[in-house]
């Protein structure tokens, strides 16, 4: 079951004509990787033509990701989706990127295509390995805004896509374990102070256990992150922990 | 190939395996053919090892070289309290072995209780490979939720010795919820009850979307259903003293005999209002005239003799309860583990304290391997349907100046966790630092189980207060814990991992498993060979015959005479299966060339 990456062709298209914000931060090489997106090239192949180190490719990758203008052309969609459902109940979506996103547009990219942007529209780089599916997917949406700048900007030094973790969930984990000293344990969860109830915590701290408890990833090949990854979970039960006796008086 | 990985549920009775097969668990068969293997050990007068059933029908007669209830002993120090009890009340011998550390004897050989617990597991793993079909290495053991870090570390000893990949120890009561929660889907609070052979377990648990946490877990490694038993051998005991002015304690073969039925009767007794227990030939008495156990023991009797040991585990839920921060009303469901469970007595009981009956479909006897079947199939490939928040059973911590126990890490904090505490010196040029790290419950340092002393040495002479060390305590989700010293000025670490200072040293766990693969291999090259010599005589018998009703040439006749003679020979003791098949291929030939020539 590979995973790859779409272009999302509509949300390109509405930025050409409606001038975003956003598009001003797509970088050279984010240009050149929505370029090279054709479809059938993988990450690694990418990395052979493209004259950048793996991490500045992945940085360039998740960037995308963040603006909209890639998207997972994933075979998991529907659980994608389920734990939108899920976790939607008690949270907005926290990040810019998924309005625009509407679910399902990017399922047949090439019907869409036209223009000078036709190049860009055939995408679905494949970004293998990558385990699991929508923790993955929504992990950025369980950032709070004021984080969002931040984590744009951070540049990833461990990116390793031969190992058992997806690209996106290494970004994530070395961007958390980096910060850890620093964030609050609103911060951790992905939650704004003052705007959530014991309630959320409790859902958003289930999210994190299932992200970054260590036996998600039992026996996997998951090099340096190994070790943030269990920090990151002690922090964040940390912070479980004393929100929860905080909310309670 | 679909890989599989075992749960076993070691139990201080009986124990039991589970597997996932075709996303199904279930529980496996024994040898005898029952889903519960006793935790018996024994050494019979051949020299042959006995476990589960086949040991507990001999025990009787060889009581000295069977050994039972070592999961309580396991992973204790021989001056423990409780190991001094069990030398007392147990007929097998127990001893000291090099590292302060308790043995049993059995035929004059000595053995760890790793190596026991591994011999039941090894009988376990075979079992589960038999019925499987092919190799199974991995898998996950439960223990009591009450276990300290010396008995987990000791238990995973045992699985290293039986050669098991050990993935995960998993605490019998989370194991339950997994296995009830499953098949629930509904957000709740439960209490796991688990009153088993040796142990009584109690746990809080929330169950939210596939995630179990455990809100608190506490318990007594020292009440179960044992000591029920002891309430009835002790009731029989003073019967017959009364009536024969004989002390039957003296004598281990009585006492053996007793201890069945007292179980057999305990066990009745759920079903029926009374029993009767008879015992003949019991004791002989000083006049040399054989003397008989009569008695007859009632539902209510045996209720009044145990209502103490009752009320002593709704004592300890009442404690789970504050630990979780919850009520009885917020009890959703009550799953019942453990044979004692049966008992109407146990059940009212424990009905009326949570306001709520309890779980139905689930068997107490086998519900915990089934948890860990399930735990260790989602490990092994991934599922990770469910996730377990599992919790530290006792306090951790250091001793301090003073005797005192300083918590670092509080009971029933989630694990894998990390907790640290800055100390400083408590002496003017103080340049060394002795840990003593403690588990327990007692404020008072000495009355804590010590896990690990070490020196945490070159701390830069000044006056006291002025150095500040910090003492981390990481605890993995297996319960092992991790503790490390780092002096804040130099940054100079100190890490020990309380693991590494278990019973058993790596060399004695690795000669242990030798042992117990060689003795295996053997057993199963003497089971090749008695099948191969079974096979054999059958051809012997069908040349004999053909010998002698055909009339053969003095050359052929007198090969196969000495052919016999080799073949009878080499039956009588078997214990080479080439040399067996071998000859028994010539005798094959034999007969189908005389066959064929008449």
């Amino acid at each position: 079951m590979a995973e790859g990456l779409n272009v999302d062709a509509q949300a390109i298209a509405r930025r050409c004509t409606v001038k975003s914000p956003d598009y001003d931060q797509l970088t050279p090489l984010d240009w050149v990787v929505l370029d090279f997106t054709d479809g059938l090239r993988t990450f690694e192949s990418m990395l052979s033509f493209i004259p950048v180190t793996k991490s500045d490719l992945a940085a360039s990758f998740i960037h995308l990701r963040l603006l909209g203008f890639l998207t997972w052309n994933s075979s998991d969609k529907s659980d994608v989706q389920a734990a939108r459902n899920q976790t939607a109940n008690t949270h907005e979506p926290q990040s810019s990127y998924s309005g625009y996103v509407p679910s399902g547009m990017s399922q047949s990219p090439r019907s869409q295509s036209s223009g000078g942007i036709s190049s860009l529209s055939s995408a679905g780089v494949s970004l293998e390995p990558a385990i699991g599916s929508f923790t993955d997917e929504i992990c950025f949406q369980y950032l709070p805004q004021r984080l969002m700048n931040s984590f744009r900007r951070f540049q990833p030094t461990l990116v390793d896509s031969t190992l058992d973790l997806s690209i996106e969930m290494q970004y994530f984990t070395e961007y958390l374990h980096q910060n850890l000293a620093s964030l609050s344990p609103y911060d951790l969860l992905g939650l704004t102070e003052g705007q959530c109830t014991k309630a959320d915590v409790r859902q958003a701290y289930l999210l994190r256990t299932k992200q970054f408890h260590p036996d998600r990833y039992f026996r996997k090949n998951i090099g340096p992150f190994a070790p943030r990854i269990a920090a990151i979970f002690k922090a964040v039960t940390g912070a479980f922990t004393t929100l929860q006796s905080k909310l309670k008086s | 190939m679909t890989e599989y990985a075992l749960g076993i549920d070691l139990g201080t009775t009986n124990s039991c395996v589970a597997i996932v097969e075709n996303g199904k668990p279930m529980i496996i068969a024994n040898k005898s053919g029952y889903l519960t293997t006793p935790s018996i050990v024994a050494i019979a007068e051949s020299g042959k090892r006995l476990i589960g059933q086949l040991a507990k029908r001999q025990a009787i007669t060889n009581a000295t070289n069977t050994v039972y209830s070592t999961k309580r002993l396991i992973g204790r120090s021989i001056g423990d309290p409780e190991v001094q009890e069990c030398m007392n009340t147990l007929p097998f011998e127990i001893v000291e072995g090099p590292h302060e550390d308790v043995r049993v004897k059995m035929k004059d050989k000595l053995y760890s209780l790793p190596e026991i617990s591994a011999m039941i597991l090894s009988e376990l793993h075979q079992v589960a490979e038999d019925y499987i079909g092919e190799p199974i290495n991995q898998a996950i053991i439960t223990v009591p939720a009450y276990f300290n870090d010396a008995q987990r570390q000791a238990t995973i000893d045992a699985g290293k010795i039986a050669g098991l990949d050990v993935m995960r120890i998993i605490n019998e009561p989370t194991a339950a919820a997994i296995a009830y929660g499953t098949q629930t889907k509904k957000r709740q609070t439960i209490a796991v009850f688990d009153l088993g052979g040796g142990t009584f377990d109690i746990s809080i648990l929330a169950i939210d979307d596939g995630v179990f946490n455990v809100l608190s877990t506490t318990g007594d490694t020292f009440l179960g259903g044992e000591d029920f038993d002891n309430r009835i051998i002790e009731h029989l005991v003073l019967l017959f003293a009364r009536e024969h002015n004989i002390d039957l304690r003296e004598d281990p073969m009585a006492m053996q005999r007793l201890k069945i039925a007292a179980e057999k009767a305990k066990c009745d007794l759920s079903q029926l209002p009374s029993v009767e227990i008879n015992l003949p030939f019991i004791q002989t008495s000083s006049d040399g005239t054989a003397l008989h156990l009569n008695a007859i023991l009632t539902r209510d009797e045996f209720e009044n003799l145990v209502i103490d040991l009752v009320k002593r585990t709704l004592k300890i839920c009442q404690v789970a309860l504050m630990d979780a921060n919850v009520t009885q009303n917020d009890i959703d469901e009550v799953v019942l583990v453990g044979g004692m469970t049966r008992m109407p007595l146990v059940q009212m009981a424990v009905s009326e304290f949570f306001h709520t009956n309890p779980a139905k479909n689930i068997n107490p006897d086998e519900v915990v391997a089934i948890g860990a079947a399930i735990q260790a199939d989602e490990l092994l490939h991934q599922g990770m349907q469910h996730i377990l928040l599992d919790v530290t059973p006792l306090d951790l911590g250091i001793a301090v100046h003073g005797g005192n126990f300083f918590v670092i890490t509080p009971k029933n904090t989630t694990i894998p966790c990390s907790n640290s505490t800055v100390f400083t010196t408590s002496f003017d040029n103080q340049t060394s630092l002795k840990i003593v790290v403690l588990q327990g419950e007692h404020t008072v340092a000495n009355d804590n189980q010590v896990l690990a002393e070490f020196t945490f040495s070159g701390i830069r002479p000044a006056p006291a207060g002025e150095v500040d060390v910090e003492i981390t305590f990481d605890v993995d989700a297996d319960g092992i814990v991790n503790v490390t010293a780092r002096d804040l000025e130099t940054q100079k670490e100190h890490v020990v991992s309380i693991s590494r200072s278990s019973n058993l040293t790596q060399e004695e766990i690795d000669r242990m498993f030798k042992e117990n693969a060689d003795y295996l291999a053997s057993e199963k090259l003497g089971e090749e060979a008695r099948n191969v010599a079974a096979h054999l005589k059958n051809d012997v018998q069908a040349l004999r015959t053909l010998v002698q009703t055909h009339s053969l040439p003095d050359s052929i006749s007198s090969y196969v005479l000495t052919l016999i003679k080799k073949a009878t020979s080499a039956m009588e003791s078997p214990d080479d299966p080439q040399m067996l098949k071998v000859l028994s291929n010539d005798i094959e030939n034999a007969i189908h060339l005389i066959e064929e020539s008449a």
